[in-house]
């Protein structure tokens, strides 16, 4: 081991599990993943620590079951952030270019980024990211405006906020365990980066990454995120669905949402049974299914609907070539991408994630796991922390001035 | 401008990462006690590092002399000596070494001392350990003689070497005398020196061969070779041995030595079975499986005297070979003769009186 090498942890508390990727950061830059550990999520509802103590102790023990599997201590964690309580708004701000040749300066660019950013949040809530969208220098999109001409300069920070309490609980669930949080990632990116190519985030893509108890979404246009939100709603609630509407416990109405649920109703037969275990013992039932197809599509559906009703104006049909892409745990539900698609009225797919991970971890359910490492490795990715310039002490005073 | 621009929100990175230990976790709070206790352990290894330099230097600048020689150990009281088959012993090495009186163990210089047992010529390897507190252990491998020969340097007077089989010429040292006497005096060398030390004898390897398998296989006749001469090897390949029974042995060095010294035998037999023995003059063994063998000239008899009528046919050739070499035939060139040999028994009165060669150098 050299002294250059790092090993960071990727930290997902969600409702259902916790899981805990370890990466071996060596110094040329490259990433091995040589840890996993998962357990069963405690005191964990709709992604908001509810008890601490029992979130913690369900964290920590998938933290030391990585560590083992790893055979090393964690250095930082990078942990995933989710929860209703994150919401994001769109603010942008324009100046003119100060110089008389009307070169773009890093002081105008500068400028530009903080009037963006500043704008006051309520009482208690704080900034989880600040995600750029592409510089406009008189109305064309730039990536860098700096030494370019142009007389106005705008750029829009999409600003994902939280509350301070939620963000806190989580923070200290891992510093519980005598480890730094390095970075704070919304879920949405970290799976949404995991699951999409870079062509399909120019093309424009949505990302739904939908949990046990949360959906995640992400909407990438011109190459960023362009838009992110989180909604209380999640598998759990199809596994609650089944139960209320066929009256049988979370446990069984789990196992039949894995085994007939479906994102569509397919079955036209409505005389169509099967059986609740198929072992013919005492309390096996039949049930239609249909009925569980149209229970399970009828909530699909909805988180669907939700969805697009939330991104609202920014989601454009005809600036969504890529489509929708499905991911996370639920994902699994056969024809989940076919409901999107009929949604969203674009073209829908199951995440898949790169073949260069391991077979074993190339699961919808990890995507978020493995998108923190790579976030991780690029931890100056533009859109989670975008490249601030070091302004010297010129700098300042001409700003002043 | 700058100034109207309002501060930006609170980020997470604004919450405290600090945390109590008592709300940590006992995984966490062991995390923390094992990150502190390597703080620790480092902080206490990088101040120790920082004063022993501070010290080192301290000392180097008052007082250098005592960073020199930091290990002070007690003297060398023991020399130990170890090793197969010694003829030295404990006193020569101590001789040899000449270890200053109490010299400490750590100030001895061992590749000096190993140079000096080297330069005997006698020690063909040798290995010195300190074995604290106050023993250096000293392991030797020797060299083995298979010749000697007398040197004279200048006007000095004549000294007498032993050779190994490697060439190396040596004074033998803790040699019984019985052993040195067997062995045969060489001739015929030209003995060199470089920078005062005598360089191997060339050729010494095929020598030591004869020799060694005279010794092993037929004793009674290696006892009584008396001079080997190696004035012919180079130019000719023979070896020429001068033999109290048989006169000049000429050895070819392209043939067995075994066969070679089983012919001997088998001529030397041959002419002590003789009725009329007559004394072996020369006997070329170089030649091949025909041997010219040359008598000594008896001396002349009374003119009365009447010679008896030859018995066997070899003596009948003997006297036909006075004048002219007469060719023997290598029956014995088979191993049985040789074996043979070692069952005639040694003389106590047939050691020959050595003529011992001297060489000028």
């Amino acid at each position: 081991m050299t002294s250059k090498t790092k090993y960071i942890g990727a930290v997902e508390i969600g409702t259902s599990k916790v899981t805990v990727l370890i990466g071996e950061l060596s110094q040329n830059r490259s990433l091995h993943i040589i840890g996993f550990g998962e357990c069963q999520s405690r005191g964990v509802i709709k992604g908001t620590v509810m008890d601490f103590r029992a979130a913690s102790d369900a964290t920590q023990s998938a933290l030391l079951s990585a560590e083992s599997s790893a055979g090393t201590r964690i250095d930082e964690v990078y942990l995933a952030q989710t929860g209703g309580h994150l919401e994001g708004f769109y603010n942008e701000a324009t100046v003119s270019v100060s110089a008389a040749d009307n070169l773009v300066s890093a002081i105008d660019t500068d400028t530009v980024c903080r009037l963006a950013k500043a704008k006051s949040l309520p009482d208690g809530r704080m900034v989880v990211h600040h995600i750029r969208r592409p510089f406009r220098l008189d109305g064309r999109l730039v990536p860098d405006p700096e030494h370019l001409v142009g007389h106005r300069l705008d750029v829009g920070y999409w600003t994902v906020h939280g509350q301070e309490t939620k963000i806190a609980d989580n923070i200290h669930v891992i510093r519980g365990f005598n480890v730094p949080v390095a970075e704070l990632i919304l879920s949405s990116l970290a799976s949404g980066t995991m699951v999409t190519s870079a062509e399909d985030r120019q093309n424009g893509v949505i990302v739904i990454d939908i949990g046990a108890g949360t959906t995640d979404f992400a909407l990438y246009r011109d190459g960023c995120a362009y838009a992110t939100g989180v909604i209380p709603v999640g598998g759990s609630h199809l596994t609650n669905d089944l139960a209320l509407g066929l009256r049988l416990t979370e446990g069984q109405a789990d196992k039949l949402k894995e085994r007939f649920g479906r994102g569509t109703v397919v079955t036209r037969d409505k005389a169509e049974r099967v059986w609740l275990n198929g072992d013919f013992a005492i309390g096996d039932r039949q049930f239609p299914r249909q009925a569980i197809e149209q229970i399970t599509s009828a909530r699909t559906w909805e988180i669907f609907e939700v969805v697009k009703k939330k991104l609202g104006a920014s989601f454009v049909a005809d600036r969504t070539a890529a489509g929708v892409v499905v991911t996370g745990g639920t994902a699994k539900l056969p024809n989940i991408a076919e409901a999107a698609a009929k949604v969203f009225g674009v073209v829908g797919r199951v995440g898949e994630l790169p073949g260069y991970i391991n077979e074993n971890l190339r699961d919808p359910a990890y995507a978020t796991g493995l998108g923190l490492l790579y976030f991780g490795l690029n931890s100056n990715a533009e859109s989670a922390a975008p490249a601030r310039r070091r302004s010297n002490f010129f700098t300042k005073l001409f700003a002043s001035v | 401008m700058s100034s109207s621009i309002s501060p930006s929100a609170r980020s997470w990175r604004d919450i405290p990462q600090t945390i109590a230990p008592r709300a940590m976790s006992s995984t966490g709070r062991k995390r923390m006690i094992f990150a502190n206790t390597k703080a620790i352990v480092a902080l206490v290894i990088g101040c120790v590092s920082l004063w022993g330099g501070y010290e080192i230097f301290q000392t180097w600048e008052t007082n250098p002399a005592k960073l020199k020689a930091p290990v002070k150990s007690a003297p060398v009281k023991n020399i130990s000596l170890r090793g197969q088959n010694l003829v030295l012993d404990q006193p020569w090495v101590v001789r040899t070494l000449a270890l200053p009186k109490n010299a400490d163990l750590m100030e001895l210089d061992l590749y000096a001392l190993r140079e000096r047992l080297l330069a005997s010529g006698q020690v063909r390897a040798a290995e010195l350990t300190r074995k604290f507190p106050d023993t250096l252990l000293v392991s030797i491998e020797e060299r083995s003689p298979v010749a000697r020969l007398n040197a004279r340097f200048g006007e000095g007077s004549p000294e007498e070497f032993l050779v190994a089989r490697d060439g190396v010429v040596y004074r033998g040292a803790c040699y019984k005398d019985d052993v040195v006497k067997t062995l045969p005096y060489l001739a015929g060398v030209a003995l060199k020196r470089n920078s005062g030390k005598l360089q191997p004898i060339e050729g010494m390897e095929t020598v030591a061969d004869l020799l060694t398998t005279a010794r092993a296989n037929a004793p009674t006749l290696y006892h009584h070779w008396s001079i080997v001469s190696l004035e012919r090897l180079n130019s000719d390949g023979q070896i020429a041995v001068e033999s109290a029974d048989a006169g000049t042995v000429t050895f070819g060095t392209r043939e067995d030595f075994y066969k070679q010294i089983a012919r001997l035998d088998y001529i030397i037999d041959q002419s002590k079975n003789n009725p009329t023995p007559t004394p072996l003059k020369a006997i070329n063994l170089a030649v091949g499986e025909q041997v010219p063998v040359s008598f000594q000239l008896p001396q002349a008899p009374p003119a009365n005297s009447t010679a008896p009528a030859p018995a066997h046919p070899a003596s009948a050739s003997t006297h036909a070979s006075r004048s002219t070499p007469r060719l023997v035939p290598a029956a014995a060139s088979h191993p049985r003769n040789v074996r043979a040999a070692p069952s005639r028994p040694l003389q106590a009165n047939s050691v020959p009186t050595h003529r011992s060669p001297r060489r000028d150098i």
